[in-house]
């Protein structure tokens, strides 16, 4: 899915860490969030926010991550920006 | 002057044939879509399609012009829509402003049209005083088509633009281009609207056809456009990625990727302490 791994490389940019390893680390998350179930195939806009500012947040404060909060909220901006990604990457 | 007019009129049918025969398997495909992603923003998109090939057909049923221009209004609005809760959602637009002003912009035309019933008063001539409110008329007509086509034309080649050079897959990249570009040639019928002339007998005048040919003509590169944009053959994707590389995911058991995540973090300390 477009949008996740365009997500997944602005997170690895700013944690300075692989990107397929920051995939893994997304698609975990959305399963965290909106159990094993459901398909990325029906994700949406808002089951990718509250992903971010839960589940993710969560990952991140395991993984003993500095400026959350910050990383949050452009991973957010981001996600605002890209989001037309979500449509035209899954039709 | 008979046969040129019969032609004409083929002509014309042929591309209204070609406008409105993509936009319904459009609609089919993003309903069967729909059902497989039930993604929410699509429904006002399939209505769209829908109500624009309906518009045709209510012309050719000689439907009451309420009935007409309220399907008309609806298609519009829903393309409007579309283009907010695809392109900007919990993000400032123009929305507000662009669905007041289509508001606007119909409710002044179904009063001007309830005094002067155009295609009738064309038809029978137009009177000095009604000449003036005709061109108001097709000044509405152009400002609808504006409002709801050029704002997703907008939208589309912007984003186009910004992701151009990003590691997005080319085949997406070509799918706002060619999205955006046919919305972009539909909205330049609100220029080509406003050169409709009223004479009473349309087809024998070379202004209303030329005109109603590249009215035409717009149409159906908007529709041809969306059928390749929605439903691009596999083949062409794959033309299209030739040079690009997919994204890999690290598929690893969730204890053993985020250990994996911790060393990398960790080397990234290290090699910052360093």
């Amino acid at each position: 899915m477009e949008i996740i791994s365009y997500l997944s490389d602005f997170l690895s940019s700013q944690l300075n860490i692989s990107p397929p390893a920051v995939r893994g680390l997304l698609k975990l998350s959305i399963k965290d969030e909106l159990g094993p179930f459901k398909s990325l195939d029906k994700i949406s806009y808002n089951d990718l926010k509250t992903t971010i500012q839960d589940a993710l947040k969560k990952r991140l404060e395991k993984l003993e991550v500095s400026n959350i909060n910050n990383i949050i909220e452009s991973l957010l901006k981001e996600l605002q920006e890209h989001q037309s990604l979500i449509t035209m990457g899954k039709i | 002057m008979a046969i040129l007019t019969e032609q004409t009129e083929l002509i014309l049918y042929f591309l209204v044939g070609i406008y409105i025969i993509p936009q319904i398997i459009v609609g089919f495909f993003l309903l069967y879509k729909f059902k497989k992603t039930r993604m929410i923003n699509l429904i006002p998109l399939v209505v769209f399609f829908f109500l624009n090939a309906l518009e045709v057909f209510l012309i050719a049923l000689n439907a009451p012009f309420i009935v007409y221009h309220l399907i008309v209004f609806l298609s519009n609005i829903s393309l409007i829509i579309f283009t907010k809760f695809t392109f900007y959602q919990d993000k400032k637009s123009a929305f507000k402003y662009i669905l007041g002003l289509a508001v606007l912009i119909k409710i002044i035309d179904f009063i001007l049209r309830s005094i002067v019933p155009f295609p009738i008063a064309v038809a029978n001539g137009l009177s000095k005083s009604e000449i003036p409110l005709y061109y108001l008329n097709l000044i509405l007509t152009s400002s609808m088509i504006l409002v709801s086509y050029s704002w997703f034309a907008y939208s589309a080649l912007t984003y186009y633009k910004t992701i151009k050079d990003e590691p997005i897959a080319p085949w997406i990249k070509k799918r706002y281009l060619i999205l955006g570009t046919s919305a972009f040639f539909i909205s330049l019928n609100s220029i080509f609207y406003l050169f409709l002339p009223y004479t009473p007998d349309l087809l024998n005048n070379p202004q209303y056809i030329v005109v109603a040919i590249l009215i035409s003509s717009m149409n159906v590169i908007f529709s041809l456009g969306n059928l390749m944009g929605w439903m691009m053959p596999n083949k062409l994707k794959i033309f299209f990625n030739r040079n690009f590389e997919p994204a890999t995911y690290e598929d690893l058991p969730e204890k053993e990727l985020m250990e994996k995540l911790k060393s990398q973090l960790s080397e990234k300390i290290q090699n910052g302490n360093n």
